[in-house]
């Protein structure tokens, strides 16, 4: 230890500092690939897709805070497998993880190796000597794996899908009909069941086209086109260092209507009114409840009880007729510049 | 007359109505607003309105991080946009860029130092403005990228040379380019976002006072010391109404609570009679004793 490292802040600073050296130390650049699409590459732009597999070396590297999650995502993945498998031998019914990171690959058109990946493990269940379940161990942002609890929930979030197409690509790989995302969390790790339904046998299908097409821009020298949504490109480690898209934009409306301009003043003029009127209206109802007939000051009340008609339907019920729509509810928020 | 008169096969361009012209994204022609007779007042003034409560929407999905204040000889105050914070308005104004060329990297005298600089076109679909070939440009002898060499260095300021690129078009066509001190403040009226977090620039004082050493207007009395890590403390500003007040800002690499101590409090303690205790210029030379002893102590051991 140094002098300088004498006071316990010093010293604190200094152990932070060789940690992330030694992380910067371990930085390789990634290696190009151009001869086929990683099971984890898929991307919602092509054109990324096609620049992970040429110049994956074209992303700003990353600094010793992302190393050192990664870092932990890797020993994460391990220390879980080795639970489960603790795991599985001491239940019962028990199983076992075998054949950690076992090679999966898929064919294109002309026997073309187009997508190629290694599964975490197989889950093999007491039993079972032959097959087994395909696990995709994931250590995503806490906030994120919260948030997760179907495969619908993983495919939809633009940070997750890739693993969700990843496990995909394994179960048709592998030839088996369901696998799990093992999502890491602070608790009990999330099982998430990945099934090859029709519509994820559609989504691979769309994959592995555009997996082929990535390859044969390569083949051809050429590059796929732009994607049109700034939002991706917003998202893209490539944007400005290897891609340079035009951006398109959404626009503000522009609402001329006059009739509307004097309904929105005459609104933002009785808004405050409006406020404590509801207030007040509230405050009436709940000190009058039950008062029949009654006397305040200048007002005269007069109430009556009447008969209420309400389903009183048991949870699960409710759920089950329960439908979201993505459209239902829109949310107001005016504001006078 | 005859089929082929000029005159008769021109085709007729309808004039814009009333309603249509107070689109600002409508052109209007000095013809057009004429024909609109008294209207032509209510037209211009509502299309005025529209750009002005766009320029102020824009500025309120900014935030004060997303501004450098810079300060002219005459004191008066203007907020510079960063890239980061055009980027949070371009939706709102409909701002597309288009014509995007390569970026071409310009190595400088020195040999090692180098640039990059870009070309990109812009519009404004709220307004219907093009600018055409805006340059941007970003340079590796920056702060954002000072601690970095090779090819981080290179990819870093290629990217941040785009978004340059696209922070000047949006700053032109938004109207962004230089907003004085009072139409942030009035932007940001009832938003609770503070213009004392902004960046400070030019016209600040020097560049360490700008990072938060003392500031014009400081105390003249040395800071307290932490009554936890006993290092110097650090004066910042309150927000929200809340006075200056000093703070430890080891606490957390050091493990220790979190301890603030008011400004006003420790100049009423400055007052005070050497009889109460420690005045801070004594803990002051404290400190500075401590750490000649400590700094003895180092040289001894090497």
């Amino acid at each position: 230890m140094t002098p300088e490292a004498a006071t316990g802040v010093a010293l604190a600073d200094q152990v932070r500092d060789q940690w992330a050296k030694w992380l910067l130390v371990q930085r390789r650049p990634p290696k190009a690939h151009p001869d086929v699409v990683y099971a984890s590459g898929w991307r919602a732009c092509t054109r990324r897709m096609f620049y992970d597999v040429t110049v994956p070396d074209q992303v700003v590297p990353f600094d010793a805070e992302t190393l050192a999650r990664f870092q932990r995502g890797e020993d994460r993945e391990r220390d879980l497998l080795i639970t489960m498998s603790h795991i599985g031998h001491a239940q019962r019914p028990g199983f076992a993880i075998v054949a950690q990171q076992f090679p999966v690959a898929l064919d294109g058109r002309r026997r073309r190796q187009v997508i190629r990946g290694y599964i975490d493990g197989l889950l093999r269940p007491e039993g079972d000597h032959r097959g087994g379940i395909p696990l995709e161990v994931k250590t995503w942002s806490t906030n994120i794996v919260e948030r997760l609890s179907s495969f619908d929930d993983v495919i939809e979030n633009p940070w997750t899908q890739s693993g969700a197409y990843q496990l995909l690509a394994y179960l048709l790989g592998h030839n088996v009909p369901f696998g799990y995302l093992v999502l890491d969390r602070s608790g009990i790790p999330k099982l998430v069941v990945v099934e090859l339904t029709d519509v994820n046998l559609q989504r691979m299908e769309t994959f592995l086209a555009r997996a082929e097409a990535v390859l044969d821009h390569v083949e051809a020298g050429t590059v796929p086109d732009f994607i049109d949504d700034p939002a991706e490109c917003a998202r893209c480690p490539y944007f400005g260092t290897a891609c340079h898209p035009p951006l398109a934009a959404q626009a503000t409306q522009v609402l001329t209507d006059p009739d509307l301009e004097a309904t929105l003043e005459r609104w933002w003029a009785l808004r405050e009114a409006g406020r404590e009127w509801r207030g007040l209206d509230d405050q009436v109802k709940q000190q009058l409840r039950g008062v029949e007939s009654g006397v305040a000051g200048h007002f005269a009340i007069s109430g009556r009880w009447g008969k209420q008609t309400r389903l009183d339907l048991p949870d699960d019920l409710k759920r089950q007729y329960t439908v979201a729509d993505p459209k239902g509810r829109f949310t107001l928020d005016i504001a006078r510049l | 007359m005859d089929d082929q008169d000029p005159i008769e096969s021109e085709p007729l361009t309808p004039a814009p109505t009333t309603l249509a012209l107070r689109d600002p994204r409508v052109p209007a022609t000095l013809d057009d607003l004429a024909a609109l007779r008294g209207q032509a007042i209510e037209v211009v003034e509502t299309r005025a309105t529209v750009l002005e409560t766009l320029r102020k929407r824009g500025i309120r999905l900014t935030v004060p991080e997303d501004w450098l204040l810079f300060r002219n000889a005459q004191g008066r105050i203007t907020g510079y946009l960063s890239d980061a914070g055009a980027g949070r308005l371009r939706d709102l104004i409909g701002i597309e860029v288009f014509d995007v060329e390569e970026p071409r990297r310009l190595m400088a005298g020195d040999g090692q130092s180098f640039m990059y600089v870009q070309r990109a076109s812009g519009r404004a679909k709220t307004t219907g403005q093009v600018v055409e070939k805006v340059e941007g440009g970003r340079a590796s002898t920056e702060d954002f990228c000072k601690d970095d060499t090779g090819a981080v260095l290179d990819l870093k300021v290629k990217k941040a040379c785009r978004a340059n690129v696209n922070g000047s078009i949006v700053r032109e066509l938004a109207g962004l380019k230089n907003v004085s001190e009072d139409d942030l403040r009035e932007a940001w009226k009832g938003t609770g976002k503070d213009l004392a977090h902004a960046n400070r620039g030019r016209g600040f004082g020097t560049q360490d006072e700008r990072l938060g050493a003392a500031r014009a207007g400081t105390p003249d009395v040395p800071p307290p010391t932490c009554p936890h890590c006993q290092t110097p403390a650090t004066l910042r500003q309150g927000r929200g109404g809340k006075g200056a007040f000093y703070g430890c800002r080891h606490w957390d690499k050091a493990g220790h609570p979190k301890w603030t101590l008011d400004l006003e409090k420790w100049l009423a303690q400055a007052k005070a009679s050497p009889a109460d205790g420690p005045t801070p210029e004594d803990v002051a030379a404290d400190n500075r004793l401590d750490a000649e002893i400590a700094a003895r102590d180092a040289r001894g051991a090497k």
